[in-house]
């Protein structure tokens, strides 16, 4: 992704790539933090409205999904300690998922409710590990935490969800 | 592989249950239109839950100017009502919700880092005793309450069942209040000791009072008692501190040198001070990357943390020794809390501590010991639920006898109470 162009260009079109590529799994990675799907529509408009004008200073140090990624994660986290975030019930059920658009499986459902119901601590570290496919070192990066703590968390993540992240027959 | 296997089931769980998730085909058409200025930025759009906590503000906002509840009266007129009402000694999740949500509405925010908060967000209940506690820190602050808070405190913990008797006590009328203590405080020791103490604080004198139990081997509960310290304003080593004791009625006074902590420590004191510092670091890292309750943490953690740091006789089970005690503290269990209480708990986890002491020279009996402290919970993190169970098994070096002793059997919350 060397061609990036920012908001100096008269034309953006890989920006408008960049958004067709990556809106839908940012989206969902953000109802995943923040358990609200207007929240998280709100965090993908304000997430994308950074990378527009971040666009110019990214210089290629990480991939640009590892870059997209971290903006979203601080923007949900920002989300999540702002003052209206914390008058919200988050109680999670799974009558709060949208209506999927494809069939699902009984478990997808358990292992997308038991995610939400998370630590908030350990759900950022298992939303980047298991569903961006981060590596200990780009989720240390992203959070600013150390090896220890990532991992300590990815354990501590992956016990709760234990048994939910077993291979099944349709999954193969 | 297992990793990316995990990742792959994750990915394909999240895309497909989420897939009702509506992308924006606009968004970035208008996010880079809004940049040029071409159209105003998007406002961001209230949901249900917004209207309804604007809503829920504005009516707040209104009862404000009738009254809001204190935290006193949120605990009397809701905590403890609730607690009193459910046959268990939790919250549940629902339970903690509204208490939460109540408190909210009248302005009292509790620490989110609070165990409560956390287990709340990830979706648990917690014990009454301790919400009970967490609240009144939010109101009365960490610590040094005063006699009145502490003593209301015990008896809300003795109305939701999660203390026997309150541990707390005021002085009745007949008895000596605080301010009358303080001066019969000074005068005992000014006697005692010819000096020129103050009743009250002041530039050289900081004067603490507190109300407790005397320890009195006579006594069950020990003595009603003011405990008076006399401590000196000043970083000069001479100057001696002076502590009095006496009961209620002002009887029984026990006079005394305080122990001041010494401010300027000598080399061998900084040596130790900088030792335990640097356990406690190493300890602080183990806790954050194996999770607070060390009961869960790996063997080889726990006696490289406790043995190597601490020189505890902290020990790996043999296995026979470890399924032997398993069976033990399940008895236990089933006998205090009943056959099915384990059954009840559902799929459990357990974690332990052990200690093994069977050097002859450092012990009295001639025996080996061991020690055990095992958990059964199915929440590790916040331990909201099951049981802990601590014993020691003596095994005599001569006879062979093996004994269990100092069975101590409770809920696993540590904090509880």
């Amino acid at each position: 992704m060397s061609n990036v162009k920012g908001p100096d260009k008269a034309q953006n079109p890989d920006f408008e790539e960049l958004v067709a590529q990556y809106q839908g799994s940012v989206l969902r990675m953000c109802f995943l933090y923040l358990c609200d799907k207007t929240l998280a529509e709100d965090a993908v408009q304000e997430t994308f409205v950074k990378v527009y004008r971040g666009l110019n200073s990214f210089h290629g140090q990480s991939s640009i999904k590892t870059w997209i990624m971290k903006i979203a994660i601080h923007t949900c986290y920002d989300m999540n300690h702002s003052g209206w975030f914390r008058h919200f019930d988050r109680r999670i059920t799974p009558e709060m998922l949208p209506e999927a658009a494809v069939p699902f499986e009984e478990r997808d459902e358990e292992l997308i409710t038991a995610v939400m119901r998370l630590p908030i601590k350990l759900r950022e570290v298992i939303l980047l590990f298991y569903y961006q496919g981060f590596s200990i070192q780009e989720i240390m990066d992203s959070l600013g935490v150390s090896q220890s703590t990532v991992t300590g968390r990815l354990k501590r993540g992956r016990d709760k969800l234990r048994g939910l992240l077993e291979r099944r027959d349709s999954d193969a | 592989m297992r990793e990316a296997e995990e990742r792959e089931i994750f990915q394909n769980a999240v895309d497909r249950r989420l897939s009702g998730l509506q992308e924006n085909p606009f968004l970035a058409q208008r996010i880079m239109n809004a940049e040029k200025g071409e159209i105003k930025p998007m406002k961001k759009k209230l949901t249900l839950s917004m209207v309804l906590v604007i809503v829920l503000l504005l009516i707040a906002v209104a009862a404000l100017a009738v009254a809001l509840l204190s935290p006193k009266e949120i605990v009397e007129q809701v905590a403890v009502p609730v607690a009193q009402n459910n046959d268990q000694e939790n919250y549940t999740y629902e339970e903690l919700a509204d208490l939460i949500r109540t408190l909210n509405e009248n302005g009292i925010t509790l620490d989110e880092g609070s165990k409560i908060v956390q287990a709340f967000q990830a979706g648990h209940g917690y014990w009454e005793g301790d919400t009970i506690k967490e609240i009144c820190r939010a109101a009365f602050g960490e610590d040094s309450w005063t006699p009145e808070q502490s003593y209301w405190y015990g008896e809300m913990m003795v109305a939701v069942g999660a203390w026997e008797h309150n541990a707390y006590i005021l002085p009745k009328e007949d008895e000596l209040q605080e301010e009358q203590a303080r001066i019969l405080a000074a005068q005992i020791l000014n006697n005692t000791y010819r000096v020129n103490l103050p009743s009250e604080s002041n530039e050289s004198w900081t004067v603490t009072a507190a109300l407790g139990f005397l320890c009195d081997e006579d006594s069950e509960t020990g003595i009603p008692s003011w405990f008076i310290n006399f401590i000196p304003n000043s970083d000069d080593d001479e100057l001696q501190g002076y502590t009095v004791t006496f009961d209620l009625h002002g009887e029984n006074a026990q006079p005394d040198h305080l122990v001041v902590i010494n401010k300027k420590p000598d080399e061998a004191t900084v040596e130790k001070y900088n030792e335990i510092q640097a356990n406690f670091e190493k300890e602080k890292q183990v806790v954050s990357e194996y999770g607070e309750v060390t009961h869960f943490w790996p063997d080889e953690v726990k006696v490289e943390v406790y043995g190597g740091l601490y020189g505890l006789p902290y020990a790996i089970p043999e296995p026979e020794e470890y399924a032997v005690a398993l069976e033990d503290a399940k008895r236990f269990i089933t006998e205090k809390y009943g056959a099915d209480a384990l059954e009840k708990l559902g799929d459990y986890k357990v974690g332990y501590l052990f200690q093994k002491l069977d050097d002859e020279e450092d012990i009295e009996t001639k025996a080996t010991q061991l020690m055990w402290d095992i958990m059964f919970t199915t929440d590790p993190e916040f331990l909201s639920d099951g049981y802990r169970v601590q014993f020691q098994r003596v095994i005599d070096h001569e006879t062979g006898e093996e004994n269990i002793v100092d069975v101590i059997v409770e809920h696993a919350n540590l904090g509880s109470g």
